[in-house]
């Protein structure tokens, strides 16, 4: 009976994760943002082992992607090593408060849950309101920034030339990616949805270059929050183990349709996902509470 | 200070090697041990009483689980070679990966971007020490 209770969860964990993988690369979000949400709001796992496979997922895709674009020189170490000081300090952060938060409170979760909830109006605002830029027009370069000397170039093939583009604004961006940084370790998640807008939008960075240096930064910022949920024992591999391979297998899939598949309504169905798990959330939160 | 000293193209080319290598060993480990433990074999924690009790914060869960709350990496590491614990070190090498890329590119490196490498490394290193201090 409990094999036959564990084999029921192992598949729907994989199945789970697996169908996140494929729709989440169509849509334009990272797995992480509609596992942990769905994940608290109809699996039967605490909030803690969540955000540990969450982290998981996020590192997992990020180390399988970042080695390709940092050789096409795409994912730029310049601009991720100054930020990463800083972003990493603030996702273990984000960690300690997040686990203190389910663990030292009796009704931790359920807080947790309206934190989510509330986190993810927000995330579904930034998608329906922020445009991408394919090459935004070079941002102030302050003299902060410039000791950094923030700058990268790729061979674009659609172009066939080289794009050289120098990022800005680099005070602000650190304000964000410390934020950023913090809301990653905190809920567990990529946070790609933050950071590809700043990278983009704050510093002029082309989208191309902020979406894969985007990456490179989730590997660090992820890594080191893991540590804090590795620590306190809130990584289960029952739980990582069919996950990482449901989502590394969907991810792969998903990849391959996103090139061919018209993604709008994909996009809408994710946010409209994203939206209805952040009031199943909300919703169990204050019932946790009880308020309801 | 050359554009040339951080965006070099050897210094990419290693960086995504190291990567690449360690990210492949540590998903074999974590899938290899991870298939072994979920068919049953050889498991330190009752797996019946895990799914009894996922439901509890991590504090919580391992005092019902483990006895004690978890507080570093013992509660994996002095199990080994259990294949749970083992499909554990897959994860941690994982979570290691970027630092050890770091550590293989750092000497490459000269004037700022050594020194802020450096710190990163110092940084990473706490978020893996700490619980042990």
């Amino acid at each position: 009976m409990g094999s036959l209770y564990m084999l029921q969860w192992i598949t729907i964990l994989f199945f789970f994760t697996l169908v996140i993988g494929v729709i989440a690369p169509i849509g334009g979000v990272g797995g992480g943002v509609l596992f942990v949400p769905l994940a608290v709001a109809f699996l039967p796992f605490n909030v803690d082992f969540i955000r540990g496979a969450g982290l998981l997922m996020a590192l997992t895709s990020s180390l399988s992607s970042s080695p390709l674009f940092v050789t096409k020189g795409l994912a730029n170490l310049r601009i991720v090593v100054p930020i990463a000081l800083v972003s990493i300090i603030t996702s273990i952060c984000g960690s300690l408060v997040g686990l203190w938060l389910t663990n030292s409170f009796p009704r931790g979760d359920s807080y947790f849950s309206i934190f989510l909830g509330i986190l993810l109006i927000f995330i579904f605002i930034v998608m329906l309101t922020s445009r991408d830029v394919e090459y935004p027009s070079e941002r102030p370069v302050g003299s902060f920034a410039a000791k950094f000397g923030l700058q990268g170039g790729w061979f674009e093939p659609s172009l066939n030339r080289t794009v050289d583009y120098h990022a800005g604004n680099f005070t602000y961006a650190l304000l964000c990616f410390s934020a950023v940084g913090f809301i990653a370790g905190m809920f567990g998640l990529g946070a790609g949805w933050a950071s590809v807008p700043v990278f983009n939008l704050v510093m002029g960075v082309p989208i191309k270059a902020a979406v894969t240096t985007s990456m490179a930064l989730i590997t660090l910022n992820s890594a080191a929050a893991s540590w804090v949920y590795i620590a306190r024992g809130a990584v289960l591999p029952l739980i990582c183990i069919p996950s990482v391979l449901g989502m590394s297998i969907g991810a792969r899939i998903g990849a391959r349709l996103a090139v061919k598949a018209k993604s709008r309504f994909i996009t809408g169905l994710v946010m409209a996902v994203m939206l209805f798990a952040a009031a199943v959330d909300i919703y169990k939160g204050i019932r946790g509470v009880g308020l309801l | 200070m050359g554009r040339d000293e951080m965006n070099h193209a050897s210094i990419n080319q290693t960086f995504a090697r190291i990567m690449r290598i360690l990210t492949w060993a540590g998903l074999i480990l974590l899938v290899l041990f991870g298939v072994l433990y979920l068919s049953g074999i050889y498991a330190t924690y009752d797996t019946a009483l895990i799914m009894q009790h996922w439901d509890k914060p991590a504090s919580q869960f391992w005092l019902e689980v483990g006895g004690e709350e978890a507080h570093g990496y013992g509660w994996f590491l002095s199990f080994l070679p259990s294949m749970d614990s083992l499909a554990m070190t897959g994860i941690m090498l994982l979570a290691l990966t970027p630092l050890i890329t770091l550590l293989f590119v750092v000497w490459k490196m000269k004037g700022l971007y050594l020194i802020l490498l450096v710190v990163l490394i110092v940084e990473f290193l706490f978020s893996v020490l700490w619980p042990l201090l």
